[in-house]
């Protein structure tokens, strides 16, 4: 039988589940007996060719931080970042590759051959992160069945193991993204209203925070720098994380700095962390409201608060959110575990869609089938020159097509005019963003459109974008008077693009490295 | 040189222009001083957009030293009347040339060494004085200066916030400008990201003042 998997590949843990004969997800625990892993990569010195990732990966590093690789997810579809190995540039793309390749060969250990997969991305990744992400799952050896998005997996596992209904938000403060997401629940009817995000906003800024508490005390105790070199960093990036935990649970905790300039017990309360994070917090808040105000709801309409996302264990993240709501939200026995199991859900559910011959029985029977509409998650459009009308000049501006939050599968249709007499081409941009300056959005397609010569200014060119419902977007570019087309299937465009790698090469890359 | 100003002096389009180097230097000496960088950004935009960049080496010689003579001139705060220029280019120019100088203006005042609150609150009148649209100030503002060039946090110019303005309209208003910098912190221009995180990071402290 060939197994049905979900995979929360997260900024600080990543994590694998699987649907059971009966269609019920569980949580696949790793070689070390882990239900999840960390997201970190040791490549090994003295073993080159040996790649740790996980557990024993983030004990390596305090030996060699050089070798070592974390929070990946932050730099996902960056095509200006690699890290530099032993003469080996490492994407983005392939270093996730790595962590969903020890998933699935410790997955593999446990269940036999495990190929379909269902990855989870935050909700606010764009075009550029989705089919890196993408990428990275086929280059280690999986057959991505689909993306969806973290706080839509979650509410999937919530809707089909608590009782949920009714006008919810759910809260996904993972390691390093937050997402808030709004959506209506209807019996088995899943309706996405809003997503909102900021990728730069998890548990490693509130670890960085309790790290500047680290130093701050030492610096008044010694007047000396803690942190004098990337060892220190390391290790210390990991007590703050352990405080982190520890705060969550009691209301102080206590560690000893072994500095350069002597030893410190440091005491820090949960009202000081508290107060380190409460600038964080309030962008967390900001978001909530503005997700509430894109799906014109007031906190006084949302019936249910779901929690995803090992941040939000954090007592200050569910005080707020019960000040802002009038009720506790709810949090599943495992924050860290739903989106993964939430994932594999989605997998079945898309599976029994489009190859139902693929599913045994007893899953196709196990599984409650919600439909499931999403949204758009982003404003596309495309940069045209028209003339401002306090000014009177012609100015570059980008022009939104399809709008943020507009319901899948969605097609709208926009008219342009050629500019100049015998204008024979058009540069035709897809960008994604919310602005109309270009300046602040992402140009992420660029084409040439050939148009018939000698004709007058104001020529008719329509352009038309559509997205469906498995996230893949479409551009259609018409000369109205000619006939002529371009067409445009974005997502293997961004591929051929973006990549700076042909998938297979990184699939070889990958491959050929042992994963431990 | 002169000849050519000259000759083409009824152009009120040109007058604006001569008239905006002069607007440049006392925006790049608001503070007192005059930075090379300024100065030269504001001999490269005399030579390109008076045309002067075919005239001969001892006569843009003898124009750079008139700016460096005016740059001290006004460094030294001789009594200039802004307001009297400005109403003079709103009567001779466009509303595009109005846009341009301002433009030019931040410019000069980004390269010539941050913006103290002198400089700002120089700039603001600029504005105000050329009967520019506010909003679209703000929005030249956030394109040309960077965050870190402010030596002074004004929420009225970096987020549009008013004094006067009631608690709601404020957090309302702070709400929107959060969602617009979050939609850029994913921007490929290096620039614009840490312009983003610099803002949502200020956004956030500035509702910690209203809701705390």
């Amino acid at each position: 039988m060939k197994t049905i998997a979900g995979i929360d590949l997260g900024t600080t843990y990543s994590s694998l589940a699987v649907l059971n004969t009966i269609g019920k997800p569980q949580i696949v625990p790793n070689a070390d007996g882990d239900r999840i892993m960390p997201s970190a990569i040791y490549f090994d010195q003295d073993n080159p060719g040996v790649i740790r990732v996980g557990v024993e990966a983030l004990n390596c590093r305090y030996i060699n931080p050089d070798r070592s690789v974390r929070w990946i997810k932050r730099h996902m579809g960056d095509a200006g970042y690699h890290k530099t190995i032993d003469g080996h540039d490492w994407t983005p793309v392939e270093l996730s590759a790595l962590i969903l390749k020890k998933l699935k060969q410790d997955a593999q250990m446990e269940l036999g051959e495990v190929q379909n997969a269902m990855i989870s991305v935050p909700a606010h990744f764009d075009e550029v992160r989705r089919q890196a992400t993408m990428d990275a799952g086929a280059a280690a050896g999986l057959h991505v069945i689909g993306i969806v998005n973290e706080p839509v997996a979650a509410a999937l596992f919530y809707a089909t193991s608590h009782d949920v209904c009714g006008k919810v938000l759910v809260y996904d403060l993972g390691g390093g993204t937050f997402d808030v997401t709004v959506m209506d629940v209807r019996g088995h009817e899943m309706n996405i209203l809003c997503s909102r995000g900021d990728p730069q906003l998890g548990g490693v800024d509130f670890d960085q925070a309790i790290l500047t508490l680290f130093e701050q005390s030492y610096r008044e105790q010694f007047k000396s720098d803690l942190i004098t070199c990337y060892e220190d960093r390391a290790k210390y990036e990991d007590e703050a994380e352990d405080v982190k935990k520890t705060l969550s649970r009691r209301p102080s905790a206590k560690k000893i700095l072994y500095g350069p300039a002597g030893t410190l017990k440091v005491e820090i309360s949960r009202d000081q962390f508290e107060q380190a994070i409460s600038t964080l917090l309030t962008r967390t808040d900001i978001l909530v409201e503005v997700a509430l105000d894109e799906a014109k709801l007031r906190p006084a309409n949302i019936h249910q608060v779901l929690l995803v996302g090992g941040s939000t264990r954090i007592p200050a993240v569910k005080a707020r959110l019960e000040r802002t709501f009038g009720f506790p939200p709810i949090a599943a026995v495992n924050v860290d575990e739903c989106v993964a199991l939430g994932a594999a859900i989605h997998a079945g559910l898309t599976l029994i869609r489009e190859r139902p011959s693929e599913v045994p029985a007893g899953v196709t029977g196990g599984l409650v089938d919600i439909r499931l509409t999403d949204v758009c998650n982003h404003s596309y459009g495309t940069l045209c020159a028209p003339i401002d009308r306090e000014t009177g000049r012609r100015t570059v501006q980008n022009r939104i097509i399809l709008h943020k939050n507009t319901p899948l599968p969605c097609q709208q249709t926009q008219m342009f005019y050629t500019v100049r007499d015998g204008q024979t081409e058009i540069e035709v941009a897809v960008t994604q963003g919310e602005d109309s300056d270009p300046r602040y959005v992402n140009r992420i397609a660029t084409y040439k459109f050939e148009l018939p010569p000698d004709r007058p200014a104001g020529r008719p060119v329509k352009v038309t974008y559509s997205y469906d419902s498995n996230q893949r977007m479409h551009c259609h570019f018409e000369d109205v008077e000619s006939g002529r087309v371009l067409d445009v299937d974005l997502s293997l465009d961004i591929q051929s693009n973006t990549v700076a790698m042909p998938a297979e090469q990184q699939a070889g890359v990958v491959e050929s490295m042992e994963i431990r | 040189m002169g000849e050519k100003i000259q000759a083409n002096a009824a152009d009120g389009s040109l007058q604006c222009r001569i008239l905006a180097i002069l607007l440049a230097m006392a925006v790049a000496t608001a503070d007192g001083g005059l930075s090379g960088r300024a100065l030269g950004y504001v001999r490269g935009w005399a030579l390109a957009e008076l045309d002067l960049a075919a005239i001969c080496l001892h006569s843009k010689r003898r124009f750079e030293k008139s700016l460096l003579r005016l740059g001290r001139l006004l460094a030294k705060k001789v009594p200039i009347d802004i307001q009297e220029i400005c109403s003079q280019i709103t009567q001779k120019g466009s509303l595009a040339d109005r846009y341009d100088i301002l433009e030019f203006c931040l410019v000069v005042a980004a390269a010539s060494g941050g913006i103290s609150e002198v400089k700002l609150l120089f700039i603001k009148d600029l504005s105000t004085w050329l009967q520019l649209d506010p909003v679209r100030f703000r929005a030249m503002m956030e394109k040309t200066i960077p965050m870190e060039a402010f030596k002074i946090i004004d929420t009225t110019v970096l987020l549009g916030l008013r004094p006067d303005m009631p608690r709601e309209d404020a957090l309302h208003l702070l709400n929107q400008e959060y969602a617009k910098w979050n939609a850029r912190v994913t921007n490929p221009d290096d620039q614009v990201r840490s312009q983003a995180d610099q803002m949502l990071h200020l956004i956030a402290l500035t509702r910690n003042q209203y809701t705390e």
